[in-house]
């Protein structure tokens, strides 16, 4: 049963973590994605690298900032997250909110004008028109951002392991546990079992993201 | 809307790039048509109007109410507009009925299905309508919204001839059924004929000239305008001939012009008559055999040349005037001035009659 528990735990972390970073991420990604697809404003290029930069940021550095964040001393200190499995949802929405803001802003980009203005015709306040027009329309490519964004959370390690630790039962995500269990020559088939659980579950996912794409095109 | 008040009042400056678009407007008619030719601003005029656009500058007053002004910028969802553009803006992700009762001020769903015959398709998606049906469910849904204004940006022009002519028919029905004024954009010059009730000219960004239909759109100087292309005529009846499949109108004088059968019509009925420009032929001298069946001794009263466009106008014997669309070589290797007599040929397949 300790084996089943040492592979079950990371699992079933990693997915709570990932399902709660892409509810965050989102919301998150399709506000942010609104202001850039349809506001012309200077600020524009600075809130893209901003949003951007854990792309491109070594990892461990962005662990290294997040903690600075949520560390003891830091601004959101207070909270006690830091550490806890918390951190590591943090970690993967920073990390999954530049893919999940490409794919939703293609999205809204690709929602004519035109059927907004109708919509604001007949009677629409600019929320309105965004809930029941906007989003409607560009809801395939948010899907497909979502199910980016959880892959990407499922694959979140260095930022993780910086800000969260690898605590076993509390922040011991998969990629994290797959790491710790190299190192030990006993755990070797249980490395080998999450790696392969972990590609599954990844392949799936971008199965997913490709088959609603393709069925989008077919529309 | 109170009686006799302004249907449209405005006075504004829209700007953008080298773009201005200068609007002085005051019509107390049901339905205006604005005309002209594309990239005039006739979509930029309607945004104006509709609130999707702000001016920059001046008021504008629909049916008697301020919806621009220096202190004032009535939001277009507040405006109760109902538009219409060229290929409908149907929501694709409601169906039909979804799509009529979006913006549904009072339950008249059943009385406007029926006006425009599209009750069997309210269970459909839009991407399953034809391009007429589309274009009837985009006038419902304005419809249902209970405006206060129509705008309609030329609802037709993506639909060919004979389905244009169809769907024609149930604005017509609307103009008649609905009190509603109406602003309508189009460069189709029977559109305007059947239901206008003043023309609007629109040319870069300026309002060239307006009026009455039938008096505007063949003005002199219309030509001008480049979208001019037709001769509109209103020309009585003079006999008809089954067995050959023509009608004899009046140009003036008992000056016959043959056009196609109008079994129907009885001489001395009023036909209105439609010659494309590009359709006039002029000659000199002797013309031998020609298979049109009309040549009219005519005289040139004007030439417009705009670019590579040049436009005769010629007093036809009787009376008649008659806009022709000629090339600068033609013009010159036929010697044409103001006073040069000339024969016109009009084939009679050539005359449409509206």
């Amino acid at each position: 049963m300790t084996i089943s528990s040492e592979i079950l735990g990371p699992i079933l972390l990693s997915l709570r973590v990932s399902a709660l970073s892409t509810l965050i991420v989102v919301p998150l990604a399709v506000g942010i994605a609104w202001v850039l697809a349809r506001t012309a404003n200077h600020g524009k290029s600075l809130l893209i690298s901003l949003v951007n930069l854990p792309l491109v940021l070594p990892p461990v550095v962005t662990g290294y900032l997040l903690l600075d964040v949520l560390g003891r001393r830091g601004p959101l200190g207070g909270l006690g997250l830091a550490f806890t499995w918390w951190a590591a949802v943090a970690a993967a929405v920073v990390v999954s909110v530049p893919l999940a803001v490409w794919t939703t802003r293609v999205a809204l980009e690709g929602v004519d004008p035109a059927l907004e203005n109708a919509a604001r015709v007949l009677g629409r306040n600019e929320w309105q028109v965004f809930a029941e027009v906007t989003v409607p329309l560009a809801r395939r490519g948010i899907a497909g951002g979502a199910v980016l964004a959880f892959a990407r959370s499922l694959g979140e390690f260095g930022a993780t392991i910086v800000v969260a630790g690898m605590t076993a039962g509390e922040t011991l995500t998969i990629p994290s546990a797959v790491f710790l269990y190299m190192q030990d020559d006993s755990m070797g088939s249980a490395a080998r079992a999450l790696v392969w659980i972990s590609a599954g579950i990844s392949f799936a996912a971008l199965l997913l993201v490709n088959a609603t794409a393709w069925s989008a095109a077919r529309r | 809307m109170e009686r006799g008040a302004s249907v449209i009042d405005a006075e504004f400056v829209w700007q953008a790039g080298d773009f201005a678009l200068r609007v002085r407007l005051q019509s107390t008619a049901r339905w205006t048509a604005v005309f002209g030719p594309s990239g005039c601003g006739k979509t930029t005029l309607l945004d104006c109007l509709s609130g999707l656009r702000t001016p920059a500058k001046g008021h504008i007053r629909l049916g008697g109410q301020t919806v621009f002004d220096a202190s004032r910028n009535v939001p277009t969802r507040d405006r109760k507009i109902g538009y219409v553009t060229q290929n409908g803006d149907l929501f694709p992700h409601l169906d039909v009925r979804r799509n009529l009762t979006f913006g549904m001020r009072e339950d008249t769903f059943d009385e406007v299905t029926r006006l425009l015959e599209i009750a069997p398709l309210v269970d459909r998606m839009p991407a399953h309508l034809s391009g007429g049906e589309r274009q009837r469910v985009a006038l419902g849904r304005a419809l249902l919204s209970r405006p206060s204004l129509l705008l309609l940006d030329e609802p037709l022009s993506a639909l060919d001839a004979p389905l244009r002519r169809r769907v024609m028919a149930y604005v017509a029905e609307v103009k008649a059924r609905y009190e509603t004024p109406c602003v309508y954009v189009t460069h189709n010059q029977e559109e305007v004929l059947t239901l206008a009730d003043h023309v609007v000219f629109l040319d870069r960004g300026a309002v060239v000239g307006e009026g009455p239909p039938s008096q505007v759109l063949t003005a002199p100087g219309a030509a001008r305008l480049g979208a001019i292309v037709d001769n509109v005529l209103r020309l009585p009846v003079l006999d008809s001939d089954a067995a050959e499949g023509i009608t004899r109108v009046d140009l003036g004088e008992g000056q016959p012009l043959v056009v196609p059968y109008q079994g129907r019509r009885q001489p001395g009925d009023v036909l209105h008559l439609c010659i494309r420009a590009q359709d006039v032929i002029f000659a000199r001298g002797a013309t031998g055999e020609v298979s049109a069946r009309n040549v009219v001794e005519s005289r040139v009263v004007e030439l417009v040349e705009e670019g590579h466009e040049v436009y005769v106008r010629v007093r036809c014997q009787g009376g008649a005037m008659l806009w022709g669309h000629i090339t600068p070589a033609a013009l010159h290797r036929m010697g044409l001035t103001v006073a040069t007599d000339v024969s016109v040929l009009v084939k009679t397949q050539a005359v449409v009659v509206l």
